[in-house]
């Protein structure tokens, strides 16, 4: 029997003959997620002057109707639409608002098209079914206005003490024009807590902000809700989670008319406190052995007693240090709720050795936690949130002692590979190369000191180039390069070992370290969300509050890689190796100056100027497979154009548009100008239109390389890669009209017209993704 | 040319690079990293001070060699080293300190003092001393490299090189006048304990290593 609903409007419905449903789509789209308050633009194709139909329903089916498949379950919850007669082009297009009630978040709604081709249901013609799923996040609304195009960068960490304003682009939003709101920055709530309770309470000094919306760009619709009042005090952890809600109606709820910005679990924003400044928690250490190289350094909560579970962190010295002189590390991280143990590293020997007691000495810490200290860790320790931190020789161990696992050479006792959530090496050598020190699928980290007199990255001598490991990581990986920096600069004992101008020092280098190394370790044992911010945000954007930034000599560069799970990796450089194929298989067109791709690997003992491809690049010795391109471009406009490929032209599901580049040390238009490099991005999609921003806009850009000498003849040390990333909703502001769901091509653009003059770049890793 | 020296003429040819219009790098340049390595070790003179034959009740491995081999009975030096660039510590490859054919293993640093002390692996004789004749044995650093690498092959053509090189082992008569009665311990762990005696005595200024060492030991 034909459904009685359908029946009924097939009764209402004009007679029409012939007509047929071609395709329903939402933003061009079969199946989308959509955060709540965000515009869906629908799509019905089909016969012109026929009545068209949507029908809704909480269930993909399909249904056998009408002697055919449809793909919609028809349930009692079925909801049918007149959307009136298809115009005359044959394109029936309608908004729908994502309503911003809580109680429909996660839920996944079905629908179908239809247009009358009879009198009766039987008679229509039907599309497939499409789907759109209420998405955890609501609208972004939070961050930072900016100099330039996009206007405005939406981020979820701000430092305490930092304003916080609210875009609202109206070529987003468009009912928002000509309206008055109040702009509330409330406590966070999950979508069941906003369920239970959508009063709106602002915490900002001032209380709500009112805003008037107008047409025209984000700039005009920017306001600051707070001028830094906020508190960022979290105890032990790192952000206090507070929800942005635009209230239209002005009626003091969250309901289906408002925008929020963190509908779900994650908050829309977070303040994060000084990561520099000792945690809140008072610490114990203590000092103890289990016999040879078993001596330990401990540091945990005293009130350790009244806590959970922990998450550790095991600390591994390098060769001729002490397991002593990590105090600082120690206590602030203790102070954070973590136990950290630092321990005695057999590293005289060899990284082998090292790697082994960085494997005993776990064991050995996770086995004995009845009788170290009397016990009192016994049950507070979480295995499961392990970071390994090491030191020069102690730097490789910790990566060496992954690859030993994982290569089923060494069983732990205590506890298994997965549990090392991250392995983060402080100036690592590389003696043993990539058959032996690989830290496969490990979340891997580096910090490297541009002024270390040891493992000084000198293309002289591979095992002295502390990036290899890195570009050996197979998942995620990160980066923090800092110059001046020694190489002793890293523990707490004497001696910077340094070697270069404009040397940090301890002091200021510990500031930096402890303020990076507690978001380092809290993202990645933790999952802690704002954490993230701190290790892809250039310096210049966002760094630490107490990092020493009045210092002119404190220079920070990052990389940050998420895992290749939710990418899609445009060029990689890794496969078709020729400068026209991308590695994704897509044509690449260029009109820069000697572009080529290779392995990342200076070809010689030196760093001068001497037209080597890869001169200055550090990342890989013999049988490493880490590549990327370089090329150059001088006061004239040029650029590299890359296609995507069909895989990736829907890159709507990503968040954000990644790669890394680098200044090439020593060459005459690197030195000609000493500062950060900036290019534009242009994307375009299928239809030509485009949308373009300068890497500059979010501040900082592609830092120049550090001014040592040595090493050759001239001035300027490795080539130093940072991260650039751009959320790919960026390109849609001010109403960009750019369809990220059919992206053609982007095209990097160097020269006058697009940022810096002239430079000569590396670069590598060009991608969308989601982490 | 002595240290002051250096410094002198370093000083003229920065005035004069200034004179010369070159711009100054806003902060002074520093090196304290490791100095550079001379081209041999051969010249070193490495000499014995101390030393204290040992046994242990549980056997030990020597970690300092490929073979990591295991052993119940050794030699605790206190070598004083003329050379102190080949032991101030680095993170790249070190000279490698053999006794004869044998890789020792060091406990400390000693690049300030000049005093190392290290710990030779050795074999016992049949009434259970430490037999091992240091008079024999030329003391000397070989080629820069990791000693856990060093495997027999590559022991010996280090010590053929020290003989070519013309290191010579110390006279009987001077050992005997440095080494201590033997010792009997429990393990190898109670061996390091006495190896921060005679840091303390000997490289005094390594506190942090000593403390370490005499970290309390946990009940087994």
């Amino acid at each position: 029997m034909t459904h009685p609903i359908l029946r009924s409007v097939a009764l209402a419905s004009g007679l029409c003959s012939s007509a047929f449903a071609a395709d329903l789509t939402i933003d061009g789209q079969q199946n989308v997620n959509k955060a709540p308050g965000t515009t869906m633009n629908w799509s019905l194709t089909g016969t012109p002057n026929v009545t068209g139909y949507l029908l809704l329903d909480v269930d993909p089916g399909p249904t056998q109707l009408f002697g055919q498949s449809l793909e919609l379950g028809f349930t009692p919850a079925l909801t049918l639409i007149n959307l009136g007669l298809v115009p005359g082009n044959g394109s029936l297009d309608f908004a729908i608002i994502t309503p911003s009630d809580p109680s429909l978040l996660g839920l996944t709604f079905y629908g179908l098209g239809a247009v009358a081709d009879g009198p009766t249901a039987a008679q229509f013609s039907y599309t497939a079914g499409v789907s759109v799923t209420i998405g955890e996040r609501g609208v972004e609304l939070a961050g930072n206005p900016l100099g330039a195009y996009p206007n405005f960068e939406f981020v979820r960490a701000f430092n305490e003490g930092s304003a916080v304003s609210v875009g609202v682009d109206p070529s987003r939003h468009p009912a928002v024009v000509g309206v008055t709101a109040d702009v509330y920055v409330v406590a966070s709530k999950t979508a069941s807590e906003w369920q239970a309770d959508p009063s709106l309470v602002d915490l900002t000094g001032d209380g709500a902000e009112v805003a008037t919306f107008v047409a025209g760009s984000i700039t005009a619709n920017t306001f600051t809700v707070d001028t830094g009042t906020l508190s960022g005090d979290a105890g032990v952890g790192l952000g206090v989670g507070y929800d942005v809600v635009v209230d239209l109606n002005r009626d003091g709820l969250l309901d289906a008319a408002d925008l929020i910005d963190g509908f779900g679990d994650e908050s829309g924003l977070y303040v994060v406190s000084d990561t520099t400044a000792p945690g809140p928690l008072a610490v114990t250490e203590a000092l103890y052995s289990g016999g040879t190289f078993l001596g330990q350094n401990l540091f945990y909560p005293t009130d350790i007693a009244n806590m959970g579970r922990l998450p550790l962190v095991v600390i591994s010295h390098g060769n001729g240090h002490n397991y002593q002189w990590y105090d600082h590390l120690g206590f602030h991280l203790a102070s954070y709720g973590f136990v950290v143990m630092s321990h005695q590293n057999n590293t005289g020997p060899g990284i082998e050795t090292a790697s082994t007691t960085t494997l005993t000495n776990t064991d050995f810490f996770l086995g004995r936690l009845a009788t170290i200290e009397g016990g009192a860790l016994l049950g507070h320790i979480e295995v499961e949130q392990m970071t390994w931190l090491g030191h020069s020789r102690g730097g490789e161990g910790v990566a060496r002692a992954y690859d030993r696992i994982f290569d089923g050479d060494w069983v732990p006792k205590h506890y298994a590979l997965e549990d090392i959530q991250l392995v983060t090496s402080m100036a690592p050598t590389d003696f043993l190369g990539p058959a032996q020190t690989d830290p496969h699928d490990a979340n891997y980290h580096v910090w490297v000191a541009g002024a270390d007199a040891d493992v000084n990255g000198c293309a002289s001598s591979d095992i002295a180039q502390p990036l290899h490991i890195h570009d050996r990581a197979e998942e995620k990986r990160a980066a923090i390069s800092l110059h001046g920096v020694g190489h002793g600069d890293f523990h707490n004992s004497s001696g910077s070992v340094a070697s270069g101008p404009c040397l940090v020092g301890k002091p200021d280098t510990h500031l930096v370290q402890l303020g990076y190394a507690l978001p380092l370790i809290k993202h990645h044992a933790l999952g802690n969300i704002p954490a993230q911010d701190f290790l892809w945000r250039q310096w210049e954007s966002f760094h630490p509050i107490g990092a020493p930034d009045t210092n002119p000599c404190v220079v920070v560069d990052l990389q940050y890689r998420g895992g290749s799970v939710d990418a899609f990796v445009i060029d990689d450089f890794q496969t078709n190796n020729q400068i026209t194929v991308s590695s994704s298989g897509g044509t690449v067109t260029s009109t820069v100056l000697g572009l080529g791709e290779g392995v990342l690997n200076d070809p010689d003992s030196n760093f001068t100027d001497n037209g080597a491809l890869m001169n200055g690049m550090t990342y890989a010795r013999s049988n490493d497979t880490t590549r990327g391109a370089v090329f150059q471009y001088n006061n004239v406009d040029l650029e590299i154009a890359y296609e995507i490929v069909a895989a990736g032209q829907d890159a709507s599901g990503f968040d954000s548009l990644t790669m890394r580049a680098c200044q090439v040390t020593r060459d005459g238009l690197t030195n000609l100008a000493l500062e950060d490099l900036t290019f534009s991005v242009e994307l375009a999609d299928g239809s030509g239109t485009t949308s373009t921003i300068n890497v500059g806009s979010y501040g900082g850009g592609v830092e120049e390389p550090y001014q040592r000498t040595g090493c050759g003849i001239g001035t300027g040390w490795n080539n130093e890669f940072e991260t650039l990333r751009m959320r790919l909703s960026d390109f849609e502001a001010d109403g960009s009209g750019i369809d990220l769901t059919d992206l053609a091509t982007v095209t990097l653009k160097f020269g006058p017209s697009s940022g810096s003059p002239q430079g000569r770049l590396g670069i590598d890793d060009l991608a969308f993704t989601n982490d | 040319m002595n240290l002051s020296m250096k410094n002198v003429v370093v000083a003229v040819l920065a005035l004069g690079l200034l004179a010369g219009g070159v711009t100054a790098v806003s902060s002074l340049l520093v090196t304290d990293g490791p100095p550079p390595l001379p081209d041999t070790g051969m010249d070193a003179v490495v000499t014995v001070v101390h030393a204290r034959p040992f046994v242990t009740n549980e056997p030990f491995t020597h970690w300092w060699d490929a073979d990591r081999a295991s052993y119940d009975a050794g030699l605790l030096l206190v070598l004083e080293v003329s050379d102190l660039t080949l032991i101030h510590p680095r993170q790249t490859a070190e000279p490698v300190l053999f006794v004869g054919d044998q890789t020792v293993e060091r406990i400390n640093t000693g690049h300030e003092s000049g005093y190392l002390v290290a710990l030779l692996p050795a074999e016992r004789n049949v009434q259970g001393s430490v037999d091992l004749d240091l008079s024999t044995l030329p003391i000397y650093f070989d080629l820069p490299a990791l000693p856990e690498t060093i495997d027999g092959p590559t022991a010996q053509a280090a010590l053929a090189r020290a003989v070519a090189a013309g290191v010579t082992a110390q006279p009987a008569g001077d050992l005997a006048a440095v080494t201590a009665e033997q010792v009997s311990f429990v393990d190898v762990g109670d061996v390091h304990a006495h190896a921060a005696d005679l840091i303390e005595q000997w490289s005094p200024q390594e506190v942090d290593l000593i403390s370490g060492l005499r970290a309390p030991r946990l009940p087994r």
